[in-house]
């Protein structure tokens, strides 16, 4: 995949050329945008989320020494700057009841949902209707590719702590999914 | 990877064809964003005092403070120091060689000098050189215009740092003394009466020879002491040529030399002119004490004026006060080094200016966004700062209280960061490590407030002469993170605590 963003325009970021930043925010905004969005709840927020982390890449613009790409560099603190924004959700979701047990969550369930029809922003607003942390373990898990035990190590938490959020989250999203088909039949 | 679940499998394909579009309204939005960025917000209180008070605390602010502080203190100074220097100058007068020419009354006023006053009559700090000549009821004196003639009764006696004479008609008389630690009233001859100043010793031999009883008529010149009329001292007489005075005890032939002056004997000149009487002596010389006379020397520094120079040093230690919940910090312990003035207002009020280079290592500020460890997981999502290590000027600008030994000190205080460390710890472990520099420090994320602005206040005492021991408590007012990098994070405004020496070098 060849680089969207050359390193003359990195440069010319560099030097705050708003025509090179304009350049760059444009060429990255689609990747960048479908990040934020799977963390956050509404575009709206993902919009905030976006425009926090697009600062951070031109004002540490200096911190990308040019290995491995832009693109991937840009990408990390997206997932970064939305992890954040997550924590700030504890406030809002703390009213969320988790089942008192974990084994109350089902086993996972395999047959074949007919999804083609369902849209895009419903599939974001049921992410974003995930509670913080098993939004962020699905995320993790589902989009970063990220194993249990990495997700476990990097948040701290345990590995089974990771899979019931895990699991909880496909529960959560399969009965959503559910509902909206039922719905449109 | 394993993908064994068609949810993961649907939102994975579903989400990664989506293709958000991009408007000119979302780039014009951000665009606004960064332009807000680069100032530092100065939302702030409604109120007028809390406006004034959050602009005393921008960059703006802090430096028009700073200016305008720095304009008065200067122009004060300044002020000052000319009028101590329209003194200097005039005293300054005495310091050049004295011209002089004949009187036609041919009258010689001789005058003792103060100490430390670098005049051809005094060399020596420690002498007083008296040589007095009469002319029937004139007497000139230093503090006075030498074309003034006073008339004065035997009794009478003159400034006692200045001129000690009587005249009396158609006698010259040379007194010499040695020191000013005693004074006597000595009859002479033919009803002159004579002021003497001089140590007991020479007292007492000035009695003998005024009086007459003196036998021995040899005056001998101590080494190291200063000779009478040139007021040198032997091996450091006046050139050959000098159109002052022809002799010496040195040079002088042994017939001029072995008589001490008794009367009726003039002054002699290398050319045998006329005697001699020293001209243009300011009138309004100021009145010598036991030390030197103010504005002698020359300078704003010496030691009659009111400017001190210091050297501070001590160790240094970062002291948040106030909110320091999240606040981990270890190792903030450093040092400072610095030197500064202060003025003299008053004997008791001054101000001090002092410029410190601070350094401390270790971590001085750990600061933590509230814990994570929400919902019923133990999910620690903690953001950390902290800076390792610190390099500043430290600059405050204190008015001082003294009381005898004690000094109470207050006034503002600027922090200037020129280079830190630190370390950030997000969320998911990622650690970035800044090193800022002089560019660099205001447009990195999660960089530090360059200039800060705080109060300062200081206790010190006098321990030795004017060398002090010193607590300084310096409180800043600003954040020292930059908040809206790192918004949620709690940051204790920063503090130093300082203990240290502060000696006077000047």
């Amino acid at each position: 995949m060849s680089a969207l963003v050359s390193p003359d325009i990195i440069n010319l970021c560099r030097k705050n050329d708003r025509k090179a930043q304009r350049q760059v925010y444009e060429k990255l905004f689609a990747s960048s945008m479908r990040v934020c969005k799977r963390y956050c709840n509404g575009t709206e927020e993902a919009m905030e989320v976006l425009n926090t982390a697009f600062l951070k890449v031109f004002t540490q613009l200096d911190k990308y020494g040019g290995k491995g790409s832009f693109e991937g560099w840009v990408h990390r603190i997206m997932v970064n700057t939305s992890l954040d924004h997550l924590r700030e959700e504890k406030k809002h979701h703390s009213h969320f009841i988790y089942p008192e047990k974990m084994d109350d969550v089902p086993d996972e369930e395999t047959d074949e949902l007919e999804y083609n029809d369902i849209e895009l922003d419903s599939l974001y607003r049921m992410i974003g209707e995930l509670p913080p942390v098993s939004r962020l373990v699905f995320n993790l898990y589902v989009f970063e590719n990220f194993s249990h035990t990495e997700i476990g190590r990097e948040l701290g938490i345990s590995v089974g702590t990771s899979k019931w959020h895990l699991s909880f989250a496909r529960k959560f999203l399969r009965e959503k999914v559910k509902a909206v088909y039922q719905k449109a039949q | 990877m394993e993908e064994k679940n068609n949810m993961d499998k649907m939102f994975k394909d579903r989400l990664g064809k989506d293709n958000p579009a991009f408007k000119d309204e979302y780039w014009q939005g951000f665009e606004k964003m960064l332009e807000a960025a680069a100032p530092v917000s100065t939302a702030g209180s409604s109120s007028g005092f809390g406006k004034a008070l959050h602009l005393m605390t921008t960059t703006k602010g802090i430096i028009s403070i700073v200016t305008f502080v720095t304009l008065s203190t200067a122009t004060y100074f300044y002020s000052k120091s000319l009028k101590d220097n329209q003194i200097t100058q005039k005293v300054e007068s005495i310091q050049a060689p004295l011209s002089f020419s004949t009187h036609p009354d041919d009258t010689i006023v001789v005058f003792s000098t103060p100490t430390g006053v670098s005049n051809p009559f005094s060399l020596s700090s420690s002498t007083t050189a008296v040589n007095v000549a009469s002319q029937p009821g004139s007497i000139q004196t230093a503090n006075q215009a030498l074309s003034e003639k006073q008339t004065v009764t035997p009794s009478k006696q003159i400034s006692n740092s200045i001129v000690s004479s009587v005249a009396t008609p158609q006698n010259k008389k040379e007194i010499r003394s040695r020191s000013s630690n005693e004074k006597a009233l000595i009859p002479g001859r033919n009803g002159v009466a004579i002021v003497a100043e001089g140590s007991p010793d020479e007292v007492i031999a000035l009695k003998e020879k005024f009086s007459g009883t003196r036998t021995d008529t040899k005056q001998p010149v101590e080494k190291g002491m200063v000779n009478d009329l040139t007021g040198s001292i032997p091996g450091r007489t006046l050139p050959q040529d000098s159109s002052l005075f022809q002799y010496t005890d040195n040079q002088k032939p042994d017939a001029q030399k072995e008589e001490f002056p008794t009367g009726n004997q003039p002054i002699v000149r290398k050319d045998d002119s006329p005697p001699l009487i020293p001209a243009a002596i300011p009138a309004d010389l100021p009145t010598a004490q036991s030390g030197a006379i103010p504005g002698l020397t020359s300078g704003i520094f010496a030691e009659n004026k009111l400017f001190k120079l210091f050297l501070a040093a001590g160790a240094t230690s970062y002291t948040p006060f106030g909110n320091t919940s999240g606040f981990s910090g270890t190792g903030r312990v450093g040092f400072q080094f610095g030197a500064g003035t202060w003025y003299e207002i008053t004997k008791e009020i001054s101000v001090l200016a002092e410029t410190d280079y601070l350094r401390t290592s270790g971590h001085q500020l750990s600061a933590s966004s509230e814990s994570t460890d929400y919902l019923f997981t133990k999910w620690v999502g903690r953001v950390t700062v902290e800076n390792r290590e610190i390099n500043l000027l430290h600059v405050p600008v204190l008015l001082r209280y003294r009381y005898k030994f004690h000094m109470f000190s207050a006034g503002l205080s600027l922090q200037y960061i020129l280079s830190c460390t630190g370390e950030k710890t997000t969320v998911d472990s990622v650690r970035y490590q800044y090193k800022y520099n002089h560019e660099k420090a205001d447009n990195y994320i999660g960089g530090f407030n360059r200039l800060t602005a705080g109060l300062t206040a200081e206790y010190s005492c006098f321990v030795f002469r004017q060398n002090a021991i010193l607590l300084r408590y310096t409180y800043y007012l600003n954040d020292m993170l930059k908040k809206q990098y790192y918004e949620g994070i709690k940051s204790p405004k920063p503090g130093y605590l300082f203990i240290g020496l502060r000696c006077r070098i000047f």
